[in-house]
């Protein structure tokens, strides 16, 4: 029973340290990609990207949920791909692929580097990963999952 | 600029009542034997990923937890380059399964498929990079 406490305390700390951490990220984020949408900056980020998001049968919407979620990770890159989707602009099987490439593949160099860092080789994680991430999203968007392109 | 801190605002309550009740579930289940059962169980199938049995605790609390439960598990074990590498291609690649994947389900995603792909393609990627490597 004398655990109760140690748990219940850990709770506690840990809860109040992420929801800090996690509002001081999703909040300045949110905005900020407001702004950036406002002066179109936006749109000319995910330009470059989009002949790639076109080899999955991605419509350029999606590239503001994928790029985000890429560089932040799912958790926080999560406020993005729940607005995007209750906005209707990128289609359920869209959101999808986006998840799927995502769950197999974001924060790529950060989850990496932790492995790195206790002795894990760089390119093989990286190569690895990259490689099956477009393999797996490639086969569901155009083999098994295949849709007419806007 | 209002816009944007309403999103923010919105956004932060979803993943709120996503975390909360995730993490509360993951501390309690540290204290519990649960962990050190699934371990025994899938200890076995380790040898499929070229890994010793005691790797099996490092996939466990990377599944179930974070990466830097796994990452900080591998530091208290002996593993070489080799086993390292294969634990972080299978770990990468699936991690952090009842967070991440609330939080898909919060973006009206069906996250069943997704989750059995994730944990299906991370369990023949260690069998492939044991292969490989």
């Amino acid at each position: 029973m004398e655990h109760v406490g140690t748990i219940f305390g850990e709770i506690i700390w840990g809860l109040g340290e992420m929801a800090i951490k996690i509002f001081l990220i999703i909040v300045p984020l949110m905005i900020g990609l407001e702004i950036l949408k406002g002066f179109g900056i936006l749109e000319k980020l995910t330009r470059p990207l989009v002949p790639f998001l076109r080899r999955f049968n991605l419509s350029p919407a999606a590239g503001v949920p994928f790029l985000v979620g890429q560089f932040l990770g799912l958790s926080y890159g999560a406020g993005v791909l729940i607005q995007s989707s209750r906005e209707g602009k990128v289609s359920p099987q869209e959101m999808w692929l986006i998840c799927l490439f995502l769950s197999l593949c974001h924060s790529l160099f950060e989850d990496t580097l932790l492995f790195v860092a206790v002795g894990a080789n760089l390119f093989v994680l990286v190569g690895f990963r990259l490689v099956l991430a477009i393999g797996v999203t490639l086969l569901f968007s155009r083999v098994l999952l295949p849709r007419r392109v806007n | 600029m209002a816009r944007g801190w309403n999103n923010g605002i919105n956004t932060f309550l979803i993943l709120m009542r996503v975390m909360i009740p995730v993490y509360i579930l993951i501390t309690i289940v540290r204290y519990t034997p649960l962990l050190g059962w699934l371990s025994e169980f899938f200890q076995p199938a380790m040898a499929f990923f070229g890994l010793p049995g005691e790797a099996v605790m490092v996939l466990i609390l990377g599944q179930g937890i974070n990466i830097y439960a796994a990452v900080g598990a591998i530091s208290g074990l002996e593993l070489g380059i080799r086993e390292i590498t294969i634990l972080g291609g299978m770990l990468t690649i699936s991690h952090s399964l009842p967070m991440e994947t609330m939080v898909i389900h919060q973006a009206r995603v069906p996250v069943k498929g997704l989750l059995f792909l994730r944990v299906g393609l991370s369990l023949v990627s260690g069998i492939t990079l044991n292969l490989l490597l």
